[in-house]
């Protein structure tokens, strides 16, 4: 059962990913990674991260989807700017080269790696203890990046407005 | 019996076509995704570490990776919306999104 | 209340509020300088009968911590004590007379306003120097004291000349302050305090015997404490000669008169130049013990005062000859005090502050009559300017040393002290000749150089041309007011009480006292004697033509030409500034800009840019390639790591 709902998400991740960096229509695409977003929601759900999981469902799915989609309509590309992919070989070759290393690093943590799950259980109780203690001063870091985030925003909207 | 591995390998995956998204796609927006799906994957690897992760001396395991992930899910948001107003800020100068027309950051 | 720091404080407020917006009017400036000299001299003067009634023991002292380090906290302070007392009330008092001259002189002058803010600034800066308590601060009073004389002689700066005698003036003070401040720190080294009465304390005859350190192993020369202090003697002497325009370091001091002539009378006769003489009287318990800086203290100063006094008569610029007076008159006070006479030197500093100020501000009102500093285009000048010539008259009386007059009571004290010299000052001949002999000689060399400029000046055919006037009174007054000090201040107390008064504040009671003189026949003859040798000398020469000046001139050939162009000093100092330091500077500018610019810091600059024009190449502004490279980067992490 276990397996079979992750080969399930796992698959629909990949397949989802795929259509979104091949489809022509931008609007395709971001529907494709709603529904690749959508899949890491639900492996991370597999992973008992549960709180990540509604957020990324949240923040990603909605308020990031929504802001891709927005864009999209606003600058409304005529249909023969829509285009495909450009491939060069170099580019195939780098991808391929670097997942091939990736494998490499994978299959060299062999035993080392603890293959049995703890009962560890990503409830928003635990995690916000973690965050708001530990971290807490990161946090606070992070509410200034999303502060000057939100004022770089408005400055540069309104500066295009100008030229 | 799924292990940390088929974590690891499907982060890898996603993250090499993310990466083939940013490479290939002339769209800014599109590169945006790419970018977005790059650090998904990567969320994907943290939270699986963390899963997998030996308790320590009490026998209790910190979740320390998600909250890796928080902080990576607030960066990215910030980092899309400014980079989508840059996105739209180059449409109205230049009237295009595609990034082979926009190189004259260059020596 | 500590009122003493009212001397200080009035001519900074002054100076101050001139600089800050008050200069706008002149009016008020002027009222305000003067406003603020005079009550630094009532403050002075209210505390003279306390002075007179304590005597030698009389001192108030106050001071507060000015910058503190972890071994020794700076402060800042006054010593007011009768040689500090006396000092002040020569400077106020000659400042407020020469105050109230520039009043006169310096009318319809449009920096008017400046150079009353300049004066405050000079006597904040001189006052300073007199009561300060301790080495650093009248280091720094010193170099204010320099500021402001550059100033001041620079005050008409449009003019070239002006500008050039004001750095020249400021440059050579430089060099004196140079081994001045190296002396502050060698004396500061050895005791360990840089505040007088502590210095003073300090030194005993154990003192002097605790080694520093030793040259040459076990068997040299072991340096003690007394050999620190005659080379900080020394060097602080070279402060001195800077400041009080001694040789070798006098050459500034003749072209200084380039300034207004209030200023020369301040600054270069009455008051900044004794700061030199003043000092060493007050350090003067550090030459004590060392027979070494002593004697080469009175070498130099009576040196100068022959020197300067051969100058003074080949020369034709009335400011002139009074600026190598003033010169021959400092080696006068530097002989005394290097012959264990600080108190004779501060006599002579005052009564000369009083007749030589005098004598400046006559030679200013001619100048402002006539138009020209050249005595040659003068003559005639007794009857349009009366009240001019007889203060200028008594007053080189006074300077020649005719009794009863001042000058007569300081200078024989003076030639008195070299006739009963002590016995380093006359074991060695060349020694003897320079301390005892030319001061003789330069009495009458002094009385010749005076009575020619009095004679070319005042009498005979005027040799001018537009119409000569008596100035005005502003002008005047402080003229009669000096001129009556300088014929009284020897003797209006009695001069054996009056000496008694100097020796009270000036002498260490430990020096060898001579006796003072006596106002008897011999002493009045030999000094008229003297006095007649050079007057005569001048009268036949200059106003009954007995002998021909341009016969004499002909017959001392070289020895004259030697006089009028000032012993060559200054040609000797352009050489070695053309020839040596000019060839020197240029192989530093090679030095600089070829090796250092050039190699290193150009070298630098084009590796720098040659590598970001290789680099910049890979900038070309397409993501996809940053991507690529990027990729490549990190791939190669990893199979490092792998």
């Amino acid at each position: 059962m276990e397996q079979l709902l992750f080969f399930l998400m796992a698959g629909g991740m990949v397949a989802a990913t795929l259509a979104t960096i091949f489809a022509r229509n931008p609007v395709y695409s971001a529907i494709f990674m709603i529904l690749s977003f959508a899949a890491t929601a639900g492996l991370f759900v597999m992973l008992d991260a549960y709180l990540i999981a509604v957020v990324e469902v949240l923040v990603y799915a909605g308020a990031i989807m929504v802001l891709f989609l927005f864009v999209i309509m606003l600058i409304n590309l005529r249909s023969d700017e829509l285009e495909g992919l450009k491939v060069n070989p170099l580019m195939v070759i780098a991808a391929g080269t670097f997942l091939g290393l990736m494998s490499k690093a994978v299959s060299d943590l062999g035993p080392a790696v603890q293959s049995r799950a703890n009962d560890l259980e990503g409830t928003p109780a635990l995690v916000a203890e973690t965050l708001f203690t530990e971290y807490a001063v990161p946090f606070e870091a992070v509410s200034l990046l999303l502060l000057a985030a939100i004022l770089g925003t408005v400055v540069l909207a309104r500066r295009s407005q100008d030229a | 019996m799924i292990g940390l591995e088929h974590y690891l390998y499907l982060s890898g995956v996603v993250f090499t076509l993310g990466l083939c998204g940013v490479m290939m796609r002339r769209n800014v927006i599109l590169v945006l995704m790419g970018v977005e799906i790059m650090l998904n994957a990567a969320n994907l690897a943290l939270v699986a570490f963390n899963k997998f992760m030996l308790p320590g001396a009490d026998g209790t395991v910190a979740p320390d990776g998600q909250v890796f992930v928080f902080f990576t899910i607030a960066v990215a948001a910030a980092e899309v919306a400014v980079a989508l107003v840059i996105a739209v800020a180059l449409f109205r100068r230049l009237d295009t999104v595609n990034v082979d027309d926009v190189a004259n950051l260059r020596w | 209340m500590n009122a003493p720091w009212l001397i200080l404080l009035f001519p900074l407020v002054s100076a101050i509020l001139i600089g800050c917006g008050l200069h706008r009017s002149q009016k008020i400036s002027a009222a305000l300088s003067l406003g603020a000299v005079w009550g630094a001299f009532a403050v002075t003067a209210s505390y003279l009968p306390a002075c007179f009634e304590h005597g030698a023991g009389w001192v108030l002292t106050d001071s507060f911590d000015w910058s503190a380090t972890r071994d020794y906290t700076f402060t800042y302070g006054y010593l007011l004590d009768g040689l500090a007392l006396i000092m002040l009330l020569v400077v106020t008092g000659v400042g407020g007379l020469i105050h109230i001259y520039a009043l006169g002189y310096m009318q319809g002058d449009k920096g008017f306003a400046r150079f009353f803010g300049f004066l405050s600034l000079f006597m904040f800066s001189m006052l300073g120097i007199v009561l300060a308590d301790n080495f650093f601060q009248i280091f720094i009073h010193w170099e204010l004291v320099g500021v402001s004389s550059f100033l001041l002689i620079g005050y008409y700066f449009e003019k070239p000349s002006a500008n050039l005698a004001a750095n020249k003036a400021f440059l050579t003070n430089r060099v004196g302050d140079f081994g001045f401040l190296i002396g502050i720190l060698i004396a500061f080294y050895a005791f360990g305090t840089a505040n007088f009465a502590e210095m003073g304390a300090k030194l005993t005859p154990e003192f002097l015997a605790i080694p520093q350190f030793q040259l040459g192993g076990a068997e040299g020369w072991t340096v003690t404490n007394e050999t620190f202090l005659w080379v900080a003697g020394l060097l602080l002497l070279m402060g001195v000669m800077g400041k009080s325009a001694q040789f070798p370091l006098h050459v500034w001091l003749p072209d200084a008169m380039e300034g207004p002539t209030p200023v020369s009378a301040l600054i270069h006769a009455a008051t900044m130049v004794a700061a030199g003489v003043f000092l060493l009287v007050r350090i003067f318990f550090l030459y004590l013990p060392s027979d070494t800086a002593m004697t080469i203290v009175a070498c130099m100063g009576g040196f100068t005062a022959f020197f300067a006094a051969t100058i003074a008569t080949a020369q034709f610029d009335i400011k002139r000859i009074l600026a190598f007076s003033t010169l021959s008159q400092l080696g006068y006070m530097t002989l005394a005090i290097g012959l264990g006479g600080p108190d004779v030197a501060m006599f002579h500093l005052t009564n000369h502050a009083f007749f030589k100020a005098c004598l400046f501000l006559g030679a200013g009102s001619v100048i402002h009559s006539v138009h020209t500093n050249d005595i040659r285009e003068m003559g005639g000048l007794r009857k349009a300017m009366p009240v001019t010539f007889w203060t200028f008259m008594l007053s080189t009386l006074a300077l020649c040393g005719v009794p009863p007059l001042s000058g007569f009571w300081s200078k024989d004290g003076i030639l008195h002290l070299t006739h009963h010299a002590p016995a380093y000052a006359t074991d060695n001949m060349f020694v003897a000749v320079l301390t005892t002999v030319l001061p003789t000689i330069t009495a009458v060399l002094t009385a010749y150089y005076m009575f020619r400029c009095v004679i070319l000046t005042f009498f005979g055919q005027p040799r001018g041309h537009g119409h000569p006037h008596e100035s005005p009174a502003t002008m005047t007054m402080p003229m009669v007011v000096l001129v009556v000090l300088a014929v009284l201040s020897g003797s209006i107390v009695l001069p054996a009480e009056s000496m008694e008064f100097f020796r009270s504040i000036a002498h260490p009671a430990d020096a060898a006292v001579f006796e003072p003189i006596e106002f008897t026949f011999s002493t009045v003859a030999n000094s008229l004697l003297i006095v007649l040798l050079g007057a005569g000398a001048a009268w036949a020469a200059f106003s009954k033509g007995l002998i021909d000046p341009d016969k004499v001139k002909a017959a001392l050939g070289p020895v004259y030409r030697l006089f009028e162009n000032r012993w060559y000093v200054d040609n000797l100092y352009e050489w070695i500034v053309t020839s040596i330091q000019q060839n020197f500077a240029r192989l530093c500018e090679f030095v600089d800009k070829r090796l250092i610019i050039g190699v290193v810091v150009n070298g630098a600059a084009w590796t720098t840019r040659a590598t970001g024009a290789l680099v910049a190449r890979y900038q070309t502004g397409s993501v996809r390639a940053y991507v690529l490279l990027f990729l490549a980067g990190v791939a190669a992490l990893l199979a490092l790591n792998l």
